[in-house]
């Protein structure tokens, strides 16, 4: 059957209604309840973050989703089926925690393998794997055997062939596990792309970066129930503060901005700092570096291209197309990306500090009227954004 | 059928990238061109190449059953116990899908094997044959014995249970007249009493006492045959089964049938219509005859049988306080007709050996997909060796059968039968032993050991294995 027959009944991908599950010893005593009483939904095009300590019942439900365990009690579907229904799992890419691949195989022919699971043709699996492992940064060594593999090779090729079937809800449990941070850039690039062309993802890890990063809700388990689930923005915006960002001042108008700050908020209720580039960033920047020397590696290289067939069929329009055509640079790396540039050449030039006299001169009093000169950067008018707001708001308090 | 395939293709690639199965390829060989170069025979031109072609293919039908349950148990069990299964679980192909792929790339591999084998054994036995200076008397022996398949006709027996019956009703008339007591026989006992009334009455047909003669008759023979048939026959000295090796004194007899024809009367096809028949006894000359060991001698064929029918007698002719001879009526002395060549029978045995690995895959495969490694391994080989013996067990408890393990003795005959009837018994598919003596190999062998042993016995236990294979819930196998 092709994978267009399969029909997606609407936009509820996976629902979880009473949802238990009771592992039994070999009397059918009741041993431990690792899922009890979910209640949840994920729906197309959502990228979902399952989070929860060891034992929570991540993994659990995750399996229960692949029919690799049975409910014990509740309904859980996946696109209106069983999760166990053969046809549905034509539309299921699942990157499992540890990647339990066939080491006797090569790379190629793991994806070759994987591909005719879901009967794709000679010609079709090979192109498939081609661009699949050019996308993991394994096509030099797609004629080695998996065992050979580093456990972040491993990972990558477990990635391709969760993808091998151009997926409508692929599942990752922990899919930067084992990665190095190129990998783990290349995995939320990834993610994102896909959450792009209207897939569905659902990731579980241990690192709150990784889901912070690329889910739009999370749910968060505890003994098998759910203690907290929604947007990230709804759990982790901490509601009355607010946080400015601007390239680097001029003492004179730092003193300026401390003034007005010390006007309105005591010394403990603002801090201002260096911000610093995350190790990831900067890990990164040195990589590129390297990889710009042409410096010899035999492990994985950063991923090249997005294979062919996860780009076509996206209802993109320009501005995405631009968006994956700046993707597709940062995961192949040719130039340095824009963020970890230390310092602007011209930061001076981006803040108006008469704009900022003038402020402080008419008692905090905003002057709409008042442009800057030169256009800035985006981030910088999102400052500037939240800094007049602030303003604003301690003008009416006045 | 891509995913099928591509299943039977990695299960096949799993086979041949592994160190144990590639020491059991390395150990084939040396057993396909080893066993062939050492080993003697009986010293003559026949024993060599009978005992290298019997020791050579039932050395390759051993080596391919160990690697067959070896190789089954592993991809079924090991795939699910390190996790590979949960990867293609999760794709779009059924679990039944995915054991009949498992199974079938597990048995093919094995019968690639096994046709290669066959194929250089053949090569190899030709070569030797081809090389060795034998001479004229040993080829034609060769080729009239042994390479050749030979239907076997044993002597006809009549009803033996109406004969059984009769005797016990002639005992029991007996013991009455006699005034001797008649108890009642429980089910064992009426068992026993029965079973050794066929054995005296078998025992009685296949004797000859000394200075007597005992005639066979033999039916269901082509109504025309004019090669030579052989008569095969082992003749036991005291008691039937005896490896007694003694000499003893006897010659054979015939019944030839001549035919007198009226040359002016001649039928539709030309030949002359038969005016009469006469019989004529005819005889070999006498011989010593070694007891406890296999011989065969030749009759022309158109001598021998008549309409379908051929009547051939042993006259004892050792003194009377000499021990009396035995044949075994239901083996020997047999008649052996030419029925197809070498090659057809070798390739009959072939896929006679190919079913029994077929059988040993089957119940491997079927233990494997709800065990664990070590346990389906161990209940494979304890139904092997059940099924090997449950046939003997019911023989030797019924041929001891002491009073005191009366009560033992019924509960292990009765288990024994359950299993006989219940296991495949897998030694009766590795038919080396008729190849080496050129003893055809009948379809319908075969044809009774695939739906009796295959089908009946082992589809019910595939069936069983496939079930719980579906059922299992997949996580839970994984070894932590």
């Amino acid at each position: 059957m092709a994978e267009a027959e399969v029909k997606v009944p609407s936009d509820l991908v996976v629902s979880a209604v009473g949802l238990v599950k009771e592992f039994r010893d070999f009397w059918n005593r009741p041993k431990a309840k690792a899922v009890n009483d979910l209640d949840f939904e994920v729906h197309e095009g959502e990228v979902l973050g399952l989070l929860g300590p060891n034992g929570s019942g991540k993994s659990t439900t995750v399996k229960m989703l692949l029919g690799l365990l049975y409910p014990t009690g509740g309904r859980l579907t996946v696109f209106g089926k069983s999760p166990r229904d053969v046809d549905t799992k034509r539309l299921i890419g699942y990157l499992p925690e540890e990647s339990y691949l066939y080491k006797y195989l090569t790379a190629y022919e793991t994806l070759d393998f994987f591909g005719s699971l879901f009967n794709l043709s000679a010609l079709e699996r090979r192109k498939r794997a081609e661009q699949l492992l050019e996308m993991v940064g394994l096509s030099h060594a797609k004629n080695r055997p998996v065992g050979e593999f580093s456990k972040g090779m491993t990972r990558r090729i477990g990635l391709a062939q969760a993808m091998i079937n151009d997926p409508a809800l692929l599942i990752l449990d922990e899919p930067t596990s084992g990665l190095d941070p190129l990998g783990c850039r290349e995995v939320k690039d990834l993610i994102h792309l896909f959450k792009k062309r209207g897939k569905t993802v659902i990731v579980t890890s241990h690192l709150l970066s990784d889901i912070e990063d690329v889910c739009d809700r999370v749910i968060i388990l505890y003994g098998g129930q759910i203690r907290a689930q929604g947007t990230l923005n709804d759990l982790l915006t901490i509601q009355g503060t607010d946080r400015i960002t601007t390239p680097q001042l001029r003492p004179d108008v730092l003193e300026k901005v401390l003034a007005i700050l010390r006007s309105q908020l005591s010394e403990e209720q603002f801090r201002i700092d260096h911000p610093r580039m995350s190790l990831e960033e900067f890990f990164l920047d040195v990589v590129n570096k390297a990889q710009a020397e042409s410096v010899e590696t035999y492990g994985a290289r950063s991923g090249g291209q997005i294979a062919d067939y996860l780009s076509n069929g996206s209802t993109e329009s320009e501005e995405e197309l631009a968006a994956r055509k700046e993707l597709l640079d940062s995961l192949t790396r040719k130039e340095d990306k824009p963020e970890v540039q230390p310092e602007p050449e011209k930061p001076a030039e981006v803040i108006d500090t008469k704009k900022l006299d003038g402020l402080s001169d008419d008692r905090l009093k905003t002057k709409e009227e008042e442009k800057p000169a030169e256009e800035p950067a985006e981030d910088l008018s999102e400052a500037n954004a939240k800094l007049n707001d602030i303003l604003s708001g301690l003008d009416r308090k006045d | 059928m891509t995913p099928f395939l591509a299943i039977v293709k990695l299960t096949c690639r799993s086979a041949i990238r592994s160190n144990v199965f590639r020491f059991l390829l390395f150990l084939l060989i040396i057993c396909v061109i080893l066993v062939p170069n050492t080993l003697k025979g009986d010293g003559t031109a026949r024993g060599y190449l009978q005992v290298m072609l019997e020791y050579s293919t039932a050395f390759v039908a051993v080596i391919l059953s160990t690697s067959i349950i070896w190789l089954a148990c592993k991809e079924f069990c090991t795939d699910a116990e390190n996790g590979q299964l949960h990867m293609i679980a999760v794709k779009p192909i059924s679990r039944i899908t995915v054991w009949f792929g498992k199974f079938t790339g597990v048995f093919l591999i094995h019968f690639v094997l096994l046709a290669i084998s066959f194929v250089f054994i053949y090569a190899f036995l030709m070569f030797q044959y081809g090389r060795q200076k034998f001479t004229p008397e040993e080829r034609a022996r060769i080729e009239n014995e042994v390479f050749v398949g030979r239907r076997a006709f044993t002597p006809y027996i009549g009803d033996l249970e109406k004969k059984v019956n009769e005797e016990m009703a002639r005992q029991i008339e007996t013991a009455k007249k006699i005034g001797e007591p008649i108890r009642e026989m429980n089910g064992a006992e009426r068992r026993k009493f029965i079973h050794s009334v066929r054995v005296q009455i078998l025992a009685q047909m296949g004797e000859v006492q000394p200075g007597k003669s005992k005639v066979w008759y033999y039916n269901g023979l082509p109504e025309s045959y004019d090669a030579p048939v052989y008569i095969g026959y082992r003749i036991y000295s005291g008691s039937i089964g005896s490896k007694n090796q003694k000499i003893g004194e006897g010659f054979w007899f015939f019944r030839y049938i001549q035919k007198i024809v009226d040359e002016n009367n001649k039928d539709k096809d030309g030949k002359p219509v038969v005016k009469e028949t006469r019989e004529i006894p005819l005889q070999k000359p006498p011989e010593q005859i070694l007891t406890s060991s296999y011989r065969e001698f030749a009759v022309p064929g158109d001598i021998l049988i008549y309409k379908g029918t051929a009547s051939i007698g042993f006259a004892n002719l050792q003194s009377k306080d000499s021990e009396v001879m035995h044949f075994q009526v239901t083996e020997s002395p047999r008649l052996l007709l030419k029925e197809t060549s070498f090659l057809n029978n070798y390739l009959r045995a072939m896929l006679g050996i190919a079913m029994g690995i077929l059988a040993l895959g089957l119940i491997a495969s079927s233990f494997s997909a709800f065990l664990s490694m070590p346990t389906a391994v161990f209940l494979t080989l304890s139904y092997l060796i059940t099924g090997l013996f449950s046939s003997y067990l019911i023989s030797s408890i019924e041929a001891t059968g002491g009073d005191n393990l009366e009560f033992l003795d019924r509960v292990g005959s009765g288990l024994a039968a359950v299993m006989t009837s219940l296991l495949i018994q897998v030694q009766n598919f590795f038919v080396s032993g008729h190849l080496a003596t050129g003893t055809l190999i009948e379809f319908s062998y075969l044809g009774h050991l695939l739906f009796f042993n295959i089908i009946l016995k082992g589809l019910p236990l595939c069936v069983l294995g496939i079930w719980l294979y579906w059922r299992r819930e997949l996580a839970l196998t994984m070894k932590q």
